[in-house]
């Protein structure tokens, strides 16, 4: 996606990003990313890591994520985004 | 099973104290094989005994020494180029951590190297995180260097200082390793996928990065990478969890 950083900078006021919730679901992404360690950037944690983890191999770590057909959060529509932007900024 | 040093503590504040006696005093020296710093909210993804076996400098047979022995790790997930740290020219000119750093003009620094030649040095910044795993001869460089008026460390320092540019751990410990003939070549290797190239003996291991985070309130990044995956959403009845708030520039 051709992104116009500037674009973004100026109008990143307008999403809501963060912090992000540490869960079960992102155990997918730890074992693709081959992590040694994990970080959680809100207060608090999905208490069913702490069952899983630590593990001894990669493979123990259950390749669990959010199937992409499944609509859990809203999700952001970054092209729409992007043409809102430019529209705000009257190009 | 090896010493693994491992502090939660800001990198550059352990180096004016604790971390330069840990380096440099023959009580300490040679008792530690690797110092990771890490913060409060990390967890580990691995056992000790496996994280350990990683890290170890005995060779095991066909195994080798430890897939991350001898390596410098200064880069975390949320870094934009993975496993290595991110030279400032690769971020678009327009981007803040690009232009705080090239407001005052460039780091042409003039120094005394580790064997007593003057030598003068092009500075580029690299930029890292502070969840840093090091070898004890990195640190040690890194204290005594501290410890020299007139060493590159101690120069580059002083003029950062001197400029009122602001440098943290995560920029001026990579920038460091970035720029010493040795070290640089501590940084680990990565392939084409951006996993690190572990060597014969470990051709099935992927690593990416040694840090996972997902820090969505910085996306898009420098290079306009966005997050896909999807959030967690919480319930109004939830008291206990962080709602998802608006970035704040500060």
């Amino acid at each position: 996606m051709a992104v116009d950083i500037d674009l973004f900078n100026t109008f990143s006021f307008l999403w809501c990003q963060g912090p992000y919730y540490l869960g079960v679901y992102d155990l997918a992404s730890i074992r693709e990313n081959g992590a040694l360690f994990i970080r959680k950037a809100s207060r608090s944690i999905d208490p069913n890591l702490f069952h899983i983890l630590p593990v001894q191999r990669s493979d123990d770590i259950p390749f669990i994520r959010w199937p992409s057909e499944i609509k859990i959060s809203e999700k952001i529509d970054w092209i729409k985004l992007l043409e809102y932007t430019r529209r705000m900024r009257g190009e | 099973m090896i010493s693994i040093l491992i502090s939660n503590t800001c990198l550059l504040i352990l180096f004016r104290a604790g971390m330069t006696e840990f380096a440099i005093n023959p009580m300490f020296l040679n008792e530690w094989d690797v110092y990771i710093n890490l913060s409060a909210d990390t967890l580990p993804v691995y056992t000790p005994q496996v994280i350990s076996n990683m890290f170890d400098p005995r060779v095991d047979g066909k195994k080798g020494r430890g897939i991350l022995h001898g390596m410098n790790f200064v880069t975390a997930s949320s870094t934009q180029t993975g496993l290595v740290p991110t030279n400032i020219n690769m971020f678009p000119s327009v981007w803040h951590k690009r232009g705080h750093y090239e407001s005052r003009g460039s780091f042409n620094l003039n120094y005394t190297d580790d064997d007593g030649m003057q030598r003068t040095e092009d500075i580029v910044i690299h930029f890292g995180s502070q969840w840093m795993m090091l070898t004890p001869e990195f640190v040690k460089y890194i204290a005594l260097s501290l410890q020299r008026h007139d060493s590159l460390a101690s120069r580059f320092k002083e003029t950062l200082i001197a400029r009122e540019i602001m440098m943290s751990d995560e920029t001026f410990i990579p920038t460091l390793l970035a720029h010493h003939s040795r070290f640089k070549e501590t940084i680990p290797k990565i392939g084409d996928d951006g996993a690190l190239v572990p060597g014969p003996w470990f051709d099935s291991v992927v690593i990416k990065s040694v840090r996972y985070e997902r820090m969505d309130e910085n996306v898009p990044d420098a290079f306009g990478n966005v997050v896909h995956e999807q959030k967690y959403d919480v319930p109004d009845s939830v008291t206990d969890v962080d709602i998802p708030r608006k970035w704040v520039s500060t």
